[in-house]
């Protein structure tokens, strides 16, 4: 299932997905063992070098962020029934134990996405890839987030509403002509649907007086209403138009109605008094019997979003895993 | 598909009138009630977000957008209720389907199109043709340039205009006595109405404010006092009695204003942003006026069949 994350220049994406990665580590690693995932070599080698500058305190340099074009990941996720199980039924392998979700998150650059926009044509492979994606992760910076009209930061944020925007009914737009035309050849397919996911990056940063002016309280809440909210609050005012686009796929044929919200922060270290000097550093957890010197970050959030895929998983519908498998077949036929 | 079309004079408005539409709809659409959903059609997308981003930072639309913008086309959604617009088109779904598409157009300047059409003829018209098949036409009068009640229509400044509009509905009519839909439907909107003197006003026994758009005799009413000295032609066309296959339904107004003020070095004028409810800004305009006029858009898809 391939999953296309979106985000500005330096919205952090490449946080994101290295904070991603340290959660599946450290999720997949625990006591339950009911979640496991897989990653390609490549991916890994740029995965684990991230990984590795952020157990170090370090955010991911730019030499690294520029060798990201697709990262994938296999999530497997333990079948409920098949975690009940006695282990003698379970080595029969008469079903397969753990569902999976293939996780990729591609790096597009602003011209090849402008390119698509202004003509409509996906002429590269990774566009294509791209608009098959069923989930779509964007990343909303929130240290962009103000008030201040007369502020670049708020002129970065009416453009990137209006990217966004424009790429959620370039998305809707391919799964409706898909679907009328699988349609037009006979096939029965499912009405299309895609999940977005919103994640508000750099929640640390989101200042208080912006909070105050939308009359939100600090913190994210727990209840997934409340969630649901806080995040559209947010939105509403810094990227109403994708806000408007996602809920109005419904009226296009494509339904974008079952979005998430997640945050994401990481803690970085703060001189009392003092102006923080060059890139900054990463504040690491102190070792625990479950783990430490990991990055202090949004764990749960990230587990949270693992999750969520979960569900998704449970969701797809049929005929996508199978075109997923004949590609892959496709793909190792000599 | 419902067509309407935009038309109006060069600087009376036209664009600034369809990117206030598009930020009434984003409002609407993105807010806490939900009330209201629409889908923007791809190829309709680049160009308005542009204006919208242009709007939103206090700009008027330059002549890059200008020349750049050319539709609008929108999908409202059928299910939701709760609002005038929804439930008619909801009411309509029922029936037909697919929620409707409605086709904003701007074929150009009034003032700047083939002098063929300026006298009524239906040759070589081109991108005019979407006001010749429209089932709304939307005509954009300037308020600033109104003359005021018992002034002699022959020399006011909207004379020469009144000529054109006129021009055009007779080309309409000729255009469609071949076939075609036998309904036009006309909508007066008074662009910069917030640029009109309470002193005009009073003068022509008006309130300040227009009567509010569910009041549909006092408003029309208000409309056709303004109308009468300024587009004297235009108006007995479209009260004349039905031709044999076109037929102009009663007309509608609408009052457009957007506040400005004068920023920056040199000095130039900006359109003024004003706070939101939720916190954010949006242009100082006359929001209502829009989903008003969504909902008499929205009231003639309900009753045209396709």
């Amino acid at each position: 299932m391939p999953c296309a994350l979106l985000g500005d220049r330096a919205s952090g994406k490449t946080t994101f997905l290295g904070l991603l990665y340290s959660a599946q580590v450290k999720y997949g690693t625990g006591v339950h063992d009911d979640f496991r995932f897989h990653a390609p070599m490549a991916s890994l080698n740029i995965m684990s070098a991230v990984y590795e500058g952020m157990k170090d305190a370090r955010f991911p340099s730019a030499t690294l962020k520029e060798e990201i074009t697709e990262l994938s990941f296999i999530f497997g996720y333990l079948r409920k029934v098949q975690g009940k199980l006695p282990y003698y039924i379970r080595a029969q392998n008469w079903v397969k134990p753990f569902s999976t979700l293939r996780f990729s998150a591609y790096d597009v650059s602003g011209e090849d996405i402008e390119e698509f926009i202004e003509t409509g044509i996906a002429s590269r492979p990774l566009i294509q890839q791209l608009l098959k994606s069923v989930v779509i992760v964007v990343l909303v910076d929130c240290s962009k987030m103000t008030t201040d009209i007369d502020t670049p930061s708020y002129k970065k944020m009416l453009r990137y509403d209006s990217t966004v925007a424009k790429l959620m009914v370039a998305f809707q737009t391919y799964k409706k002509q898909e679907y009328d035309r699988l349609k037009d050849s006979g096939v029965n397919p499912d009405p299309p649907i895609i999940y977005p996911a919103f994640v508000l990056s750099k929640f640390d940063t989101l200042r208080d007086d912006v909070l105050a002016r939308l009359g939100l309280h600090q913190g994210f809440p727990e209840d997934k209403k409340a969630r649901r909210e806080y995040a559209e609050a947010l939105l509403r005012v810094f990227v109403p138009q994708t806000l408007s686009q996602i809920r109005g796929g419904k009226v296009a044929g494509v339904s974008m109605d079952k979005a998430e919200y997640f945050l994401s922060w990481v803690r970085t270290e703060q001189q009392e008094g003092m102006e923080p000097v060059g890139q900054p550093r990463i504040v690491r957890t102190g070792f625990r019997p479950e783990g430490g010197g990991e990055p202090d970050f949004s764990y749960d959030e990230y587990v949270h979003f693992i999750e969520h895929f979960r569900k998704i998983a449970n969701k797809i519908p049929d005929e996508i895993l199978e075109a997923e498998k004949f590609q892959a077949q496709s793909l190792i036929r000599p | 598909m419902l067509r309407v079309a935009i038309v109006g004079d060069h600087g009376s408005g036209k664009t600034t009138f369809l990117g206030l539409l598009y930020a009434a709809l984003v409002s609407s659409g993105s807010g806490r009630e939900d009330e209201l959903r629409f889908h923007v059609a791809y190829d309709s997308l680049d160009e308005v977000t542009a204006l919208f981003q242009r709007m939103m930072s206090g700009g008027f639309p330059d002549t890059t957008t200008k020349e750049g913008l050319h539709e609008l086309r929108v999908e409202l959604d059928a299910a939701r209720a709760g609002h005038g617009l929804l439930s008619r088109i909801g009411s309509r779904k029922g029936a037909a389907g697919p929620s409707p598409t409605i086709h904003f157009s701007l074929p150009g300047s009034l003032d700047e199109a083939s002098p063929g059409l300026h006298q009524g003829s239906t040759f070589g018209t081109g991108k005019w043709r979407d006001a010749l098949d429209a089932d709304v036409v939307a005509v954009l009068v300037d308020s600033t340039k109104l003359a005021p009640k018992g002034a002699d229509p022959k020399s006011g400044p909207a004379r020469a205009y009144d000529g054109r509009v006129e021009a055009l509905l007779v080309a309409v009519q000729r255009w469609r006595s071949s076939g075609g839909r036998a309904v036009l439907h006309p909508v007066f909107v008074f662009s910069k109405f917030d640029s009109v003197p309470p002193a005009f006003l009073e003068a022509a026994n008006l309130e300040a404010t227009p009567p509010a758009a569910a009041k549909t005799g006092p408003r029309s009413l208000y409309g056709k006092v303004l109308l009468e000295p300024n587009l004297p032609r235009t108006l007995a066309m479209v009260r004349a009695p039905a031709g044999k296959k076109l037929r102009f339904a009663p007309p509608s107004y609408v009052f457009s204003g957007v506040r400005t003020e004068t920023k920056g070095s040199p000095p130039h004028e900006q359109i003024r942003l004003r706070r939101t409810e939720s916190g954010g800004w949006e242009p100082d305009y006359s929001k209502g006026e829009y989903l008003a006029f969504l909902d008499e858009v929205a009231k003639v898809a309900a009753a045209t069949k396709d």
